[in-house]
């Protein structure tokens, strides 16, 4: 049994032709349960203590997998033996109790009828004509959100990015409470720029036809969401939790994930003759866990928003 | 003895969440002053809000009671719940959509609010004249009153429903979670806190120790209030119109007005979508609809035994007083017990879930004003002799019956939209509410959009239901 989110599990997700593709690989029968966010997952994890239904865990993301307390309730991994596609390094891939599945470069996604020049840098932002223009996420409740900010922190260090966002302020339409709302506002053409991933207008391609859609490419290192799978402790079936592990790496299941997710494979090869090799290689943002996230989070709590 | 038992299993039905996470609870540091912070940001958006839906929704009510009589008088209704069921995304896109520039901050989140409860607020106020001033207003008809002359008289007279309404209102404001976050730009409310603590943090316990204070809080509020005895004054409306102001029936079309036009937009994507893809969501639909008729069942029967405990001082402030815990706990607490249900196992604990969410609402709502009114009726009653269960079956069920049906039809109406708790107890795609929240994250608002109108409509149908079966056992009682 895997414990995942909504987007994964369900009729557009990549689960049901994974399920699929995974019983006739290796005979195995398994099933997908949607917990919710990615953020609940753990609290059910956790709220079923000692008696866990779940062997897998599919979903956490790059901040979940840094808790010390979460790693141990996942069991460690072996050493992975797959090719991992260039643009992403081995030490994002593969974690002690996680093993990544997809990522992808964060991003403004914007629409070329309203923006013919887009910002090149975050300075850029602020700096040019967006007025209320912006939706971001709210960090205290989404993970896209959460990663904005840290990537500013960050880079900026904490006075300065109090400065930068407080100047970003007046560019902002709103700052939603999740990427689904803030991506239907931006959608609704509410506003001309959204942080998204960089792979979003992958989905406007393919599904709509409507190349207006891009992504800003900038002059600077990308922040990045990578999303995890682990092995529960308490995992009774743990070998054929590792033939999954193993098999959401097979450059068959990695192309499934890559077309229902609208996210990057991990395995190298997968992207070839895809819409995806349209996109751009950016450098990725490596993110170093010296704040806290409440440190993180009273960077945005002192900018009254 | 039965009065007794009744009681205490709803208390242990509404409290259940809280003893099955019990376990969870341990002291933690508690940070006083972001607390603060938040409830300083909830309190001012919920006060202004409840007193502006007040405004609109009087304003409402006398558009409503101009249509007295007429059958144009049911749609009219049916549009006063619509903005309530739709999820917070799609109304305030809408409205952004319609209004511009939009106000954002606190003028925002108190136009949002007072739209959305606008409707609901004026189905209130128009109970409230029909049932209280029948009289007055054929007296005010023969002495030549004016309207103002008259409306000013009532609304002194309706002081305490009015605070009952205020109370109803700030509850489900204080626990309002997208609305400030989209349009107020606010720093914090305490159901961000919640969600950050569940979510984010990981921090169960706190989540649980900030819900128990905000519980806490209204219980407070509730002292301050002291219930006035009504007389109801049923059977013919019709002079009732002298209230009516025709005009403001206008009122309460805006906000469905402002939806459809706002959803009017990719209409045409969303129906190519939805004829293009090879997924069959009429089994979804189905089970929305027998999990919303279940609950409302299952809410007749709770309604049923909670008028039978009349006259309970407890357990009508802690009916008032109770605030749920957030949704995500209240699923996640249902997750841990079993019932040994078998196949139904889930859908049991569906409408559990359901019912600790809208039974105190909707004994805000109304049954406690309906209650009250009877008061008079019950004590002469009492006073003759009559068991309590005598005055139930003969006096108070007869006229609180068709009551019950309509509330536990908005019960139905909300349970069908819900996609929070089913989500975390299905573990599956099962509801078309949850199939349409799915799109939403998937880059596919236009079908969701599309598919939401139906889904509104379904949850119309099922209301309608149980308002026809109200007017016909109306027919019965009279």
């Amino acid at each position: 049994m895997i414990y995942t989110y909504s987007s994964f599990v369900n009729s557009w997700g990549a689960g049901p032709e994974l399920k699929k593709l995974f019983q006739k690989n290796t005979g195995h029968d398994l099933e997908f349960v949607d917990v919710g966010e990615a953020g609940v997952i753990l609290q059910r994890v956790r709220l079923e203590g000692d008696s866990p239904k779940a062997d897998v865990v599919l979903g956490l993301d790059q901040v979940q997998i840094l808790d010390s307390d979460t790693q141990s309730l996942f069991e460690m991994l072996p050493r992975l033996n797959v090719n991992i596609d260039q643009s992403i390094e081995i030490s994002f891939v593969q974690k002690e109790h996680f093993v990544a599945f997809n990522w992808a470069p964060m991003s403004f996604i914007y629409r070329t009828t309203e923006i013919q020049n887009p910002p090149q840098t975050l300075e850029d932002l602020v700096s040019q004509g967006f007025n209320s223009k912006i939706v971001l996420m709210d960090p205290r409740t989404s993970a896209p959100g959460f990663i904005f900010l840290n990537w500013i922190v960050q880079r900026m260090g904490k006075e300065p990015a109090i400065e930068f966002l407080k100047a970003l302020k007046k560019k902002v339409f709103t700052v939603s409470p999740s990427w689904s709302s803030a991506y239907g506002l931006f959608k609704k053409k509410q506003a001309d720029l959204v942080f998204s991933y960089l792979t979003s207008p992958v989905y406007h391609w393919i599904e709509e036809k409507d190349e207006i859609y891009q992504p800003v490419y900038l002059k600077e290192k990308h922040p990045v969401h990578i999303e995890y799978a682990g092995i529960l402790n308490t995992s009774t079936q743990k070998e054929k939790a590792q033939a999954f592990l193993d098999f959401l790496l097979d450059p068959d299941a990695q192309k499934i994930i890559m077309q229902k997710n609208y996210m990057l494979p991990v395995t190298a090869g997968v992207t070839k003759g895809s819409e995806f090799e349209k996109l751009k290689k950016v450098d990725v943002f490596e993110e170093k866990p010296s704040l806290s996230r409440e440190e993180v989070l009273n960077v945005w709590k002192s900018v009254k928003w | 003895m039965v009065k007794s038992v009744i009681v205490f299993a709803i208390t242990f039905l509404l409290l259940s969440p809280y003893f099955i996470l019990i376990g969870e609870l341990q002291f933690v540091e508690f940070n006083w002053i972001e607390f603060s912070e938040a409830f300083k940001n909830t309190l001012v958006q919920s006060l202004l809000s409840a007193v502006m839906s007040i405004v609109f929704g009087i304003i409402g009510a006398l558009g409503l009671c101009s249509l007295q009589g007429s059958k144009k008088l049911k749609y009219y209704e049916l549009a006063c719940l619509i903005p309530s069921f739709l999820p917070t995304l799609f109304f305030v896109t809408a409205l952004l959509q319609v209004v511009h520039p939009f106000p954002f901050g606190l003028t925002g989140i108190i136009l949002v609010h007072a739209l959305t409860y606008l409707g609901l607020t004026a189905l209130f106020y128009q109970v409230l004249f029909q049932t209280k001033f029948q009289k007055l207003s054929e007296l005010a008809l023969i002495e030549g009153a004016k309207r103002t002359q008259f409306l000013m008289a009532t609304l002194k007279n309706i002081k305490a429903e009015t605070v009952m309404i205020f109370l109803f209102l700030i509850v489900q404001f204080f626990t309002s979670f997208s609305v400030p976050l989209l349009v107020g730009h606010q720093d914090l409310t305490i159901e961000t806190l919640i969600f950050d603590k569940i979510r984010t943090s990981g921090n169960l316990s706190l989540a649980i120790w900030i819900s128990f204070i905000e519980s806490i809080f209204i219980l407070l509020l509730l002292l301050f209030y002291r219930a006035q005895r009504s007389v109801s004054i049923p059977n013919s409306y019709e002079h009732i119109r002298l209230l009516g102001l025709s005009g403001a029936k206008y009122l309460i079309l805006i906000p469905v007005v402002l939806y459809f036009v706002g959803t009017l937009w990719g209409t045409g994507v969303g129906l190519r979508q939805l004829t293009s893809g090879d997924f069959n969501f009429i089994p979804l639909l189905i089970k929305s609809i027998s999990l919303s008729l279940f609950t409302g069942v299952f809410l007749i029967l709770a309604l049923c035994l909670i008028t039978y405990t009349y006259r309970n001082r407890f357990f009508d402030k802690f009916l008032l007083s109770f605030i749920p815990l957030s949704t995500i706990l209240i699923a996640l607490s249902m997750v841990l017990v079993n019932f040994n249900f078998g196949f139904f196992e889930k859908d049991v604990k569906f409408v559990l879930c359901m019912t600790i969410l809208f039974l105190p609402v909707l004994y805000r709502y109304k049954l406690k004003s309906e209650l009250s009114s009877l008061e008079q009726q019950i004590e002469v009653a009492s006073l003759m002799g009559s068991t309590r269960f005598l005055t139930f079956r003969r006096i108070v069920l007869p006229q609180i019956f068709p009551v019950i049906l309509s509330l536990s039809g908005l019960g139905a109406f909300w349970a069908i939209g819900d996609f929070a708790i089913s989500q975390v107890l299905y573990g599956q795609e099962v509801t078309l509410a949850l199939f349409i929240q799915n799109l939403v994250g998937s880059y596919r608002l236009e079908l969701a959009n599309v598919l939401m109108c139906l889904l509104l409509f379904t949850g119309l149908i099922i209301y309608s239901m149980f308002r026809v079966t109200k007017q016909r056992s109306s027919h019965v009682g009279s």
